[in-house]
Parts: structure tokens; sequence; C-alpha cells
């Protein structure tokens, strides 16, 4: 067989180098064992291998949503907790055996949990779902083997609670910013840099609004948007970004989110990106230089930036945008109103200026051949 | 490899060593799962465990830990996480095939201008990588894919797995060696 050669070819020059391969990947490598490497006949069979690797992913996972799968669980074990103290977090579980070695822990036997309080967070349908299903069925849990009355009548009262709890946040109406404790508006032709409590930045573009729960905050890096912006997320816990058109989730990246209308509109900048529906049935994650529309319910992915988002530095680019999208964007940013008879169908590619309206306005009628007209807060269109 | 660093912030890079806590803290323990949950799943998916077994096993994994809290100090956490899902898994029934499928990069459905066409070549490659990756030593295809779909250093897979570093890099080295053999004859 012809590969054996190939074998010994792989430990370059004599030296038994059983682990070359594991450090050229890490960057390790010195340069001469670098150009050795290089030098190979099956080189390029590892790097297409592993460019073709680069394309493939794990199935998608969210930790928020797996967390509230988990707690509710977590709170089965002593249920007086759940009622008692949601927002207690300092309890003392009570544990009574010595030390234990790590790797063998799953032979010990069975012990009752601590009590968890389910974790206090914007109520959602989804944890009360699971909190019933729970009450309906003490016995799911294996951890916990206590079945007893008092048990069942405590989950019971648990999911009342909590579906109580939602019915409140139902008839406190749709505004998600019902729950928030600090919220930013920006007006027409207004943006405002936003520091949030973990240093994590964001860009807030004309007419949006912004809003986080400050006393929350470390629990989980939540804020609620309805516009535009572009945030910086620092490393660290899950950093969620709730519309109503779709949620976004990072752990750390730059990214912009625009949700208007029935449209959600999401580029990654750096790092990567997950974004979930509103129903919470379909995610698509993000890599940089990606971006996703939902428009009207449909997810629509996309190698590519049509365009990077720059709006924070002046300028608003767009990429074979409908006409329609881009003048609104033109009257939020100038506080104007557009007339416009008929721009179906046609869309955009270019960019105006925020400092100047006659100046934006022409940067867009001219390439489309439009007849544009600015007197006062109107732009009249033909 | 992209290096870890603050500007890049990757969503890749491991997350900033926790502060000396106790797990039976419910903010931390909550952390830990936060920043532990996604690999723990995926390592039960490399050991050949289906995604929803993954999860299911992932979650009893962090069960167990709640109910050990006190006795498992934060550092040990990490380990402890692995070796109690990895015995799990072994406690299901046989798993007499790995079952290894990765999400590509789908095809546009609306080709962009940069790349107008989808590579008919590399989804093939794909298909036989994925194909391979299956066929992998256990021990080889566990480490391979910590690194490259994880993004873990090799000191980082090693703390996991309770292994050397150099083990770890033996491991990667054989891996791709190993890999692109059962390429060939694919």
């Amino acid at each position: 067989m012809e590969n054996n050669d190939h074998d010994n070819i792989l430990k370059p020059e004599g030296s038994d180098d059983d682990t070359l391969l594991a450090r050229w990947l890490a960057g390790d490598l010195s340069q001469e064992d670098l150009e050795a490497l290089r030098n190979l006949e099956e080189y390029p069979d590892y790097v297409e291998m592993l460019h073709a690797l680069e394309g493939m992913e794990m199935e998608e996972f969210s930790p928020t949503l797996a967390w509230q799968k988990l707690s509710p669980q977590l709170a089965v074990g002593s249920p007086q907790s759940a009622v008692d103290s949601p927002q207690s977090a300092d309890f003392v579980p009570t544990h009574r055996d010595g030390s234990l070695d790590a790797t063998q822990s799953d032979e010990q036997k069975e012990e009752a949990p601590a009590p968890l309080p389910v974790a206090p967070k914007q109520p959602e349908a989804k944890i009360v779902e699971i909190g019933a299903k729970q009450a309906a069925n003490p016995t799911l849990q294996t951890v916990h083997r206590q079945p007893s009355i008092v048990n069942r009548k405590y989950l019971t009262m648990a999911a009342a609670i909590l579906l109580g709890v939602v019915g409140i946040w139902w008839f406190a109406g749709r505004d998600q910013f019902s729950f928030t404790d600090t919220d930013y508006v920006t007006k027409a032709g207004e943006k405002k840099e936003v520091k949030l409590p973990d240093g994590s930045v964001a860009t807030l573009n004309a007419m949006s609004k912004l809003g986080f729960t400050a006393s929350d905050w470390t629990d989980g890096r939540t804020v609620v948007l309805e516009g535009e912006a572009y945030f910086k997320a620092k490393k660290g816990k899950t950093f969620s970004v709730r519309t109503e058109q779709g949620t976004v989730e990072v752990v750390g990246t730059v990214f912009n989110v625009y949700a208007r209308g029935n449209e959600l509109e999401v580029k990654c900048a750096e790092g990567k990106v997950q974004v979930i529906n509103p129903e919470q049935t379909e995610r698509v994650l993000l890599k940089k230089g990606e971006q996703v529309s939902i428009l009207g319910g449909k997810m629509q992915k996309r190698q590519g930036l049509a365009s990077y988002p720059n709006w924070f530095k002046g300028e608003s680019t767009f990429r074979s945008t409908p006409l329609g999208r881009v003048f609104e964007e033109l009257e939020r940013q100038y506080g104007v109103l557009v007339l416009a008879d008929s721009l179906e169908g046609r869309t955009f590619s270019g960019k105006f200026v925020h400092g100047s309206l006659e100046k934006a306005v022409q940067m867009v009628c001219k390439p489309m051949d439009l007849n544009c007209e600015v007197r006062g807060d109107t732009v009249w269109v033909k | 490899m992209k290096p870890c660093s603050n500007e890049t912030m990757s969503y890749l890079c491991p997350m900033e060593p926790l502060p000396q806590k106790n797990v039976c803290h419910e903010p931390t323990y909550r952390e830990l799962f936060y920043a532990h949950s996604r690999h723990v799943r995926n390592f039960l998916c490399y050991k050949g465990a289906a995604a929803s077994e993954a999860e299911d096993l992932m979650q009893e994994a962090f069960l167990r830990l709640w109910r050990d809290c006190a006795k498992v100090p934060v550092e040990k956490v990490k380990s402890y996480l692995f070796a109690v899902s990895g015995n799990l898994f072994l406690d299901e029934k046989k798993h007499e095939q790995v079952v290894l499928k990765f999400q590509r990069q789908a095809p546009m459905e609306e080709a962009s201008e940069e790349n107008p066409h989808f590579d008919l070549e590399t989804k093939e490659l794909q298909d036989r990588l994925e194909t391979a990756i299956a066929k992998l030593p256990e021990n080889q295809r566990i480490v391979f894919l910590m690194n490259r779909m994880d993004k873990m250093k090799y000191a980082e897979i090693a703390e996991r797995l309770d292994l050397s570093v150099k083990a770890v890099e033996k491991r990667m080295h054989l891996a791709l060696v190993e890999l692109r053999q059962i390429l060939k004859g694919i």
C-alpha cells in the first residue's frame, strides 16, 4: 500500500513527532517544522479537510431554553421554596455525606436535592408549561423520591402562582417594556450610546427604544428592543436581545439588530449570534459576516453582509433594500415626512449621510432617477 | 485558530475563570450551567448520543451536580460534569453506532453575490467527513471535536477530561492522521 510511505513522511526527519499536527493547529510550530509540514504530500489534504470542517457545526443549543427546562426540576425537590421565597438565593442546602470523588459520584445513593428557587425571570408561557407538567407528574424526576400529598399540593400551588403571575403579565398588555426599570428612547435624528451594567455598549439608532431590568441584570443579561441598535456585548453569560419579532442570543460579540414593523434583521459583525423566532420554533446561528431577516415569520439567512452597519458613523448604507424602507430611515434620521407615489418593487443600493437633508435626499434620488423636492418638513418624491 | 483576546470577543472563547464560590449558591450554579451546558451536551454527542439524548443526559448531570453541590468544589465542576455525564451515557442502553450529524452552512435560499453557487465539492467532502468522524476511535473523536467544534484549547480539554496536555495533543494528531486515512478509503 502506498499509504505506508506517507505515514513515515509524516514524522519529519527521523523525529518521532506524534503531536506535530496538533501543534500545527494550535499555531505552536517553529518556522522549520512548519516549512517541513508544508512540503508534505498530504499537507493539502489536511488543509482541505479542516476547511470543510469549518462549515460544519453542532446542532444549535440555547442555554437559556435549557435553563428554563432545568430550573423547575430543581425546584421540585422542595416545593416550599418555590412558594415561599422565589427571590432567595442564599439558602443553605443540607448535605450529610462526607466528601466524594468527582469521578465516582454518579454511583452514590439518592439524596434529597437542595431546593432551588425558580429563577426570577420575566414570566414566560414556556416556564409555566413546564411547571404545570411537573405539577401533574411529580414523579417525573428520578432525583427525588418522596411522593406525598403535601408535595403534590405544593406543586399545584406553585403552578397556580406561576399561572397567576403570567395572567397579570398578560393583562398588563403586550408591552415588553412593562418589566424593565431602565429605558432609553431616541427621537428622530437622535442617536444614543447606552452603557449596560456589565460594560457592554448598545448604540441606539433614531426612534428606537431599549430597556432592561437593572436590578435583575446579574441573573441574565437581557435587554428589550424596539427599533434598531448596534451592540458590543462583553464576553460572559448569554446576552439576549428580545424584540417582538424574535430573540437574539449571544455570549459576547458585535452585532446589529433592526426590529421594526414585522421585520427583524440581525447582522453579525463579530463572533456568533443566535436568532430565535418569536414562536421559538426556528433558530439560526450566524457567524461573522452573516445576516438573517425574519420577515412575516419567514427566516432567511444570507452569507455575506449586504451592508456593514455603519449608521452610527453618520451614514445609512443599503444594499438591495426596498426603497420604501430607505425612505422610512430617512424619515427617522431627519424627522421628516416622505411622500411618494409608488415605490413598489424598487430597491436601492447606496447610502445617505445624516448631516444634511438636502444632500441625503439627492444621494438617494439621483441614482434612482427620482425627482425629489424638500419643502420644510416634507420630502416629495415623484 | 483565532486567539481569544478581548478585541475578538469571540463567542467561541472560553469564559473567564469564575471567582471561588460555592456551587450551592444559586447564581453560581446558574452561571456554571450557562458556562458549561453546551460543552457537556456536545461532549455527549461526540461520544455518540443523539442530540435529544445528549441534552437529557446533560440535564441529568447538572441535576446531580446540584444534589452534590456541597461536595464539589467549583474548580472541580468541569471534570465532575464530564465524568458524570460520560458515565450516565455508558449506563444507557447499548450504543452500537455513533450517530453524529452536523449542521452545514445551509445552501443559500437566496444566493448572495459573493457566493452565488453552493460549493458542491465541499458538500460532498463534508458528507464523507461526517462518516469518517463517526469511525474515529472514541477518545480521538472527542478530543478532535472539542477542539474543532467547541474551539477549546488543548489545556482546556485536558482539564475537562482529566488528561495531560501531551495526551490530548497525541490524540489530536492521531485523529487527523486517521481521518485522512479513513477519508481515502471512502
